[in-house]
């Protein structure tokens, strides 16, 4: 592809060498790529697919194990896909409303602004996968796979998250209001800005994650470890933190009307009271949620 | 008979090669002078490895030039002390040297401003062995060294990194990597298990911009099938171009920018298109994409930063400008070796102080910040440096910062 570097050297001397030196120059003996190698994409690649999205769930598969990627668009609500394999695939703005996706097999795929709402994702794989901007509202979501997935500002309202692994996921200005995250693995993940009002994060693994600017307005935080938590900016009034332990971050969250206990751990140099939260007796009884009145508000 | 031959000829070879140099020259010229003119002209540094050596940083004077007169007694006294530190850091290794391993300089910028040891050599002193009426004149202007464009650059041998359990804090800091998730998506590429070497440069924080750059397990035929399915997802068909030195396509990833990947066996770099060119260099562009990720031996880790400042903005009142961190294996240990550079000398001298006294120190680069306040600086230098053995957690924690510090701020 590239000429090589053999223009003649057949003349004797220095001289010779300069002159064969810019003769090459001249002719582009220089090992430059040809420009064609970085051509635009206008002429790189080429479209491929050209059929409307599939209307049914067996049209759905047949096209995908053929190698068809590409369902921008598509409308399923309700389907039936469970153990289905749908990795590295385009699901953009798709309508998958109470589809049954439970053990299926979505990695890298790409569902940004689809709709999902009351869907079924229990054990799916969704690892890498982008549902930015995505509806998921109540959408059961336990034990699923979220790992490195891109959730940035996806509505999850109301939606159980229990046991998910949402480790490395990105979550910034994410709606989660009401949202089950029980024992929920959210380590080093990114929850700046996110909407977590009356969230349960009870148990939940948040080792480096950055909920900074989070709302956490009423949150319950029972027996979480925020320990290496970016706290900085977080709203956590009317929070519940039993048993919850508190990076130094905290100074700089809003506190108002939060409850803690006695097994509650603040940095040293936080004073607690200062800050204005409130120590509370029903954070030292066996059943906290009950004790303090803590419940999940149906998402509006 | 071929001496009175030569002789003969002799006028004619002369001519011949006064004219020869004489168009040569000329058309350097203005190929010169067409570079010069061009913004889009590639600088020959512009996407530096890990093992090249770089030239030491510019270095300009902070304040305005003294008058003509006395600028002309300035210029001739400056040339007699620089001349000795001139000898004295040429002889000085240029790149850094890495624990263990080859020498690594710090990344270049865009505009192929690059730093490296001794940019305060050579520069205009502080008075002292001057002229007294002329130094009571002429406030000393103290070297102030050129911020080049905002560039975060990082090597990472993902392949040992793994084996020494810092898969987590690596794969968190490469998914805070703005344009990261986005660009692999759909490729199957899974850093810690499909590289072997990552490099990632980010000029800015824009994620249009990123470069990646490494060594796939799988060879070749992997980097096309990672290709093809990113194409496939955008229903696109991809078309390669190249031979056996060098292969490039397209890498549709759906983010709307144009990218390009170019494959020279098992190493690979996607980059914006148009910036594929300048990347990679005229000669030899297979070897370079090889070249990108190389790292020294028992080099885990470097990572080098332009304008520090815009990746870490509480850093900004201690003026620190450019920073490089390189992390090897020490036996069962880990050895670091850090530079940082700052504005002026002065600040270099009091930067431990400002460091330790930051109203509100960015605890999540706490790790960081506590290198950077026990790095010593040199007698008028612009740099301070530290090495020091360190530890897997030490690790975690500096990947961790850097994670949070690439993360679009609210």
């Amino acid at each position: 592809m590239r000429i090589s570097n053999s223009c003649s050297t057949g003349l004797p001397g220095r001289c010779a060498r300069t002159l064969s030196a810019l003769a090459c120059a001249l002719a582009g003996c220089a090992s430059a790529p040809p420009a064609a190698l970085y051509a635009t994409s206008a002429n790189e690649a080429a479209e491929t697919a050209s059929d409307a999205p599939p209307v049914t769930t067996t049209d759905l598969v047949a096209r995908y194990n053929r190698g068809e990627r590409k369902f921008d668009g598509l409308a399923l609500a309700q389907a039936q896909l469970s153990g289905a394999t749908l990795s590295s695939a385009s699901f953009r703005g798709a309508n998958l409303d109470g589809a049954d996706l439970r053990a299926a097999k979505l990695e890298g795929s790409d569902l940004s602004k689809a709709s999902l709402q009351r869907a079924h994702l229990e054990v799916a794989h969704l690892d890498n996968a982008t549902l930015a901007g995505a509806n998921l509202e109540r959408a059961f979501m336990i034990e699923t796979v979220l790992w490195g997935a891109d959730l940035s500002s996806a509505v999850l309202d109301g939606a159980r998250l229990d046991e998910a692994n949402l480790e490395h996921a990105d979550l910034a200005g994410a709606r989660l209001r009401g949202a089950s995250l029980k024992t929920a693995n959210l380590g080093s993940a990114s929850l700046r800005g996110a909407d977590l009002e009356r969230a349960n994060l009870n148990a939940a693994t948040l080792g480096d994650a950055d909920l900074e600017s989070a709302n956490l307005k009423g949150a319950s935080l029972v027996d979480t470890d925020l320990g290496r938590v970016y706290l900085q900016g977080a709203d956590l009034s009317g929070a519940l933190l039993c048993r919850t332990v508190l990076s130094s971050t905290v100074a700089s969250a809003t506190l108002k009307g939060a409850r803690y206990g006695k097994h509650t751990r603040f940095p040293p140099e936080v004073a607690a009271q200062s800050l204005g939260a409130v120590e509370d007796p029903c954070c030292d009884v066996p059943d906290i949620a009950t004790a303090c009145g803590w419940k999940r508000d149906a998402p509006r | 008979m071929g001496q009175a031959r030569l002789r003969r000829r002799l006028p004619f070879l002369i001519w011949a090669c006064a004219s020869a140099v004489l168009h040569a020259s000329l058309v350097l010229s203005l190929l010169g002078r067409r570079a010069e003119g061009s913004a889009e002209a590639p600088a020959p540094s512009l996407w530096m490895t890990a093992v090249e050596v770089v030239p030491p940083a510019p270095v300009r004077a902070a304040e305005p030039p003294p008058p003509p007169v006395e600028r002309a007694k300035v210029q001739r006294k400056r040339a007699a002390r620089a001349a000795p530190a001139a000898a004295a850091s040429s002889a000085e290794p240029q790149g850094l040297r890495v624990e263990g391993g080859q020498g690594i300089p710090f990344a270049s910028g865009d505009g192929g401003v690059a730093l490296g040891e001794g940019s305060g050599h050579g520069g205009p002193g502080a008075g002292g062995d001057g002229d007294q009426g002329l130094a009571a004149n002429v406030a000393a202007p103290e070297p102030e060294r050129a911020v080049g464009p905002a560039e975060l650059s990082l090597w990472m041998d993902v392949e040992t990194l793994g084996s020494r359990a810092l898969v987590r804090p690596g794969l968190g800091f490469l998914m805070a990597v703005p344009g990261l998730r986005e660009t692999l998506r759909g490729s199957g590429i899974r850093p810690f298990i499909d590289l072997r070497r990552a490099r990632i440069r980010l000029p800015g924080r824009a994620a249009q911009r990123l470069a990646l750059a490494g060594t796939h397990v799988g060879g070749e035929r992997a980097l096309q099938a990672a290709a093809e399915g990113v194409a496939a997802m955008r229903g696109q068909q991809l078309n390669w171009r190249g031979d056996s030195d060098l292969r490039a396509s397209s890498w549709v990833d759906g983010s709307g920018v144009d990218r390009g990947l170019a494959v020279h066996g098992d190493a690979f770099l996607i980059a914006e298109r148009s910036a594929l060119p300048a990347l990679l260099g005229g000669k030899q562009p297979g070897q370079r994409v090889r070249a990108l990720s190389q790292l020294g031996e028992r080099v885990l880790l470097v990572l080098a930063v332009e304008d520090v400042a815009v990746y870490v903005p509480g850093l900004r009142p201690c003026e620190l400008v450019a920073l490089r961190v390189s992390i090897a294996e020490s036996g069962p240990g880990y050895r670091l070796a850090l530079t940082a550079h700052y504005r002026t000398p002065s600040a270099a001298s009091r930067a431990q102080r400002c460091l330790r006294e930051l109203p509100a120190s960015p605890s999540q680069v706490s790790s960081l910040v506590a290198w950077l306040a026990r790095a010593a600086s040199e007698h008028s230098s612009h740099a301070t440096s530290l090495k020091m053995g360190v530890t897997g957690e030490d690790i975690e924690q500096l990947l961790n910062g850097l994670a949070w510090a690439l993360r679009p701020h609210s």
